[in-house]
């Protein structure tokens, strides 16, 4: 079994300072970012003093692409070579994508991944993902007027691994550090729950542009966990939209549309619903024809809809363990709960009038301002904490296409769970493992996260071999799985990432091939990285040999003196693998102390605090 | 550290405070957890991982009677769910297999008021299992005993977890 390591945070011996840190909710139809400046939450605007930067990206004949505002212009003008909704690819197979319907843009299949076929260049979701986040970055730069030490970024909280993983990639891609990835829903309720103070369950109910998120949540003694998060992936504002563009599209009997017709449509039923919101009747003309729908009829077409997003707030509630009673807030999140109907469906569901006093649009982005300030670390004392889920089970394929779970959904994570398996047959030295993510028995109703080869296993007779697959889960709720062959004295350890997330070296060859980032930047911002890593290590060792150097005899004090000194000889050298390896050593040198140093801190964590002080 | 009860400064036992084994968990929690360590080097971070994934495991482990008194017999060297083993007594499948059978009943009847009923005598049934597992913990009963009553508590909780699955759906 592991023993908790011992290290006290922000016992740092450097001087304090403010450290550049924001928040970026990356929507599905509008991005933002924010930062706590002077105690405040800021959102950072535009020259037209506009915080929402409409999630579109152009990607014309130019040298680089045009986001935002200006982008929006040639939707109509030159719809495939302008993308909207792009959180909407992220992490799809070319599959899933292939299915979507009213579909404007030439994709093309690459592998896992889905390109889009531009004027620019074969783009994936993740490099226009990334040019959205590159200007919302240089945003908050010049406004902030330096460079930021990292963001969180949100997310919906019913992400899967691989839209996860494509997030981070974006980020990568961007040259931004992701803090964390954030879950929207959680986000807001850091917005609400630090002004209100209020200790209780709460709900939050978000429906965004182009997901729905349903999270209940326990906010108690500075700490915020997540209890219950459900949603669907693809079931937004975008939906409704599109219920209106079909009415249209039957009553006006119109046949195949152009693209351009296409995005059109979206755009003028995008506003009738949006007219609907404080009129009883809407209406646009439309290839010469008008077309008329009122708020009854509108009601009557999203029915359906709302149904769903209300029963996947029941099983949400479920999984909780918590009655509709109990929910002492339901906080409203995403421009789509403007809407009438749904403030009204789930007020009458929770018989309570719901929480919409902090923007829709605005509250998660500033909810991701207020915990990255925390996790830069300008903010000591009365930090809260978050403890979030895991919104989707994991699991392995067994025999006849059944998936076995290890990991149960709503698992509060950090988490990491093993399995032990064997060899079936004599002499055996492979296996492969499939792993999947969703709640369904058979392996076809759920999402393939990727198959690993295992290799290597020494022969030996069947049933004898124990593999341990790991299957570990961190904070920003992504997977990773290792395996490793255990007998005696053989070990054989093998990382795998799955195989729709991008390698070290593919982010690294995208930055060089990609058309959309410059390339000067990249090494030095690599340089950069390492010599970052580099400190915190020297930093860390240091405070180790401060607190327990009597743990270790000379021979051993003298090693690690030597790869410590030798490491700050190479971070002179400004080269990367250098420095790289020189980290590398020092760590394998001084885990033999860390080892001695789990062993002794282990009594202090039991006797170092008093329980009493956590109890209500 | 030995086991999960000790991380939380508890006594080992099937008998816990809860409300000192949440306190002690968030505390716990709250140390190492990888957002305190966001600006720390990535071998640290990788420990706080680990840490927090330890104490995440062990909370589950020690939250609910079911996991608390498996945990209880692994710690004693008996797996209660070892899938070599399977034996159960006759006269207690039979029993499952009519409950199954009147769950059936109900669900094709959707009768909300029975299933309510048998929601609840499930739910004795459960309650009446962990109050003899504790009474046998606490009077050192032989293993095989508390592992069969352990074995028949997961019965029970699967079947109330189906039951009010079923619940939801009509309410």
């Amino acid at each position: 079994m592991a023993l908790l390591q011992i290290s006290e945070p922000g016992e740092s011996t450097a001087p304090h300072h403010h450290k550049l840190a924001c928040g970026i909710d990356l929507g599905t139809t509008n991005s933002l970012v924010a930062s706590v400046m002077s105690g405040q939450v800021k959102l950072f605007t535009d020259d037209n003093n506009e915080a929402m930067m409409p999630s579109v990206v152009h990607c014309g004949q130019g040298k680089k692409p045009i986001v935002g505002c200006d982008a929006c212009h040639y939707a109509t003008t030159d719809p495939t070579n302008t993308i909207m909704s792009v959180k909407r690819f992220m992490g799809l197979g070319y599959k899933e994508v292939s299915s979507m319907k009213n579909c404007p843009y030439r994709l093309l299949e690459n592998g896992n991944n889905v390109l889009f076929q531009t004027a620019l260049g074969d783009l994936s979701a993740v490099e226009i993902s990334a040019s959205i986040l590159t200007a919302l970055k240089s945003r908050a730069e010049a406004t902030l007027g330096g460079d930021l030490v990292g963001a969180v970024i949100t997310v919906p909280a019913y992400f899967n691994d691989a839209q996860r993983q494509s997030t981070k990639d974006a980020a990568t891609l961007a040259g931004i550090n992701v803090l964390r990835l954030l879950n929207e829903p959680t986000a807001a309720a850091i917005a609400y729950g630090l002004e209100s103070g209020e200790e209780g369950v709460h709900a939050v109910y978000d429906l965004g542009g182009g997901t729905f998120d349903i999270s209940i949540l326990s906010f108690k003694k500075g700490v915020f966990q997540v209890l219950a998060t459900g949603g669907d992936s693809n079931l937004g504002g975008d939906d409704f939209d599109q219920l209106i563009a079909d009415d249209c599209k039957k009553v006006l009997q119109l046949g195949e549309l152009a693209p351009a017709q296409i995005q059109n449509l979206k755009l003028f039923s995008r506003q009738a619903k949006e007219t609907l919101t404080s009129n009883d009747i809407a209406e646009f003309t439309f290839a010469d024809k008008t077309y008329q729908i009122t708020k009854a009829h509108f009601d009557a077409l999203a029915e359906p809809l709302m149904k769903r997003t209300l029963l996947l707030t029941k099983r949400a509630l479920r999984d909780a363990s918590v009655d509709l009673d109990d929910v002492k807030d339901v906080v409203m999140v995403g421009g789509s709960t403007r809407m009438p109907i749904i403030r009204k469906q789930v007020g009458a569901l929770f018989d309570k009038p719901v929480l919409c006093s902090i923007d829709p649009d605005e509250v998660v982005a500033k909810g991701a301002a207020i915990q990255a300030n925390i996790l830069a670390g300008n903010k000591s004392k009365d930090d809260i904490l978050l403890l979030d889920v895991l919104p989707l089970s994991l699991g392995l394929e067994t025999m006849g296409g059944l998936v076995e779970k290890v990991i149960h959904r709503n698992t509060t994570i950090p988490i990491s769970r093993a399995q032990e398996f064997t060899t079936f047959k004599d002499g055996q030295t492979g296996m492969s493992i499939h792993v999947y993510q969703g709640e369904r028995e058979l392996t076809k109703d759920c999402r393939s996260l990727g198959k690993f080869e295992l290799k290597g296993i020494p022969p030996m007779v069947a049933g004898s071999a124990r593999i341990l697959v790991e299957f570990q889960v961190d904070a920003d709720g992504l997977l990773s799985v290792s395996a490793s062959e255990k007998t005696s004295g053989v070990k054989a350890e093998i990382a795998i990432k799955p195989s729709y997330g991008l390698s070290e070296s593919e982010v690294e060859k995208m930055l060089k091939d990609s058309v959309i980032f410059a390339q000067e930047d990249v090494l030095l911002r690599q340089l950069q990285e390492q010599k970052v890593d580099a400190e915190r290590t020297l930093e860390a060792i240091d405070s180790a040999l401060n607190a327990d150097k009597s743990l270790l005899d000379e021979t051993m004090l003298a090693q690690i003196l030597d790869a410590r000194e030798h490491l700050q000889q190479m971070i002179a050298t400004n080269d990367i693998a250098k420095i790289k390896n020189s980290v590398e050593a020092l760590e394998a040198t001084s885990a033999k102390f860390v080892e001695m140093r789990m062993n002794k801190s282990i009594m202090s964590v039991m006797q170092g605090h008093s329980v009493e002080e956590f109890n209500e | 550290m030995q086991n999960y009860f000790e991380l939380f400064d508890l006594k080992v036992g099937f008998e816990i405070d809860n409300s000192l084994l949440k306190g002690s968990y968030q505390a716990q929690i709250s140390r190492f957890h990888p957002d305190k360590f966001v600006a720390k080097s990535s071998s640290e971070q990788i420990q706080a991982l680990q840490n927090t994934s330890l104490i995440n495991s062990a909370y589950d482990a020690l939250k609910s009677p079911l996991e608390r008194a498996s945990y209880l017999l692994t710690l004693q060297g008996v797996n209660p769910f070892d899938e070599k083993d399977t034996q159960m007594d006759s006269h207690f499948l039979l029993a499952q297999i009519e409950l199954r059978e009147q769950l059936e009943e109900i669900k094709s009847q959707q009768d909300e008021l029975t299933l309510d009923d048998y929601i609840e005598s499930v739910q004795q049934h459960i309650d009446d299992h962990v109050a003899f597992i504790s009474k046998a913990f606490a009077e050192d009963e032989e293993l095989e005993k508390i592992k069969n009553s352990v074995r028949e508590l997961k019965f029970y909780e699967q079947l109330k977890k189906e039951a009010s699955r079923l619940m939801d759906e009509w309410l």
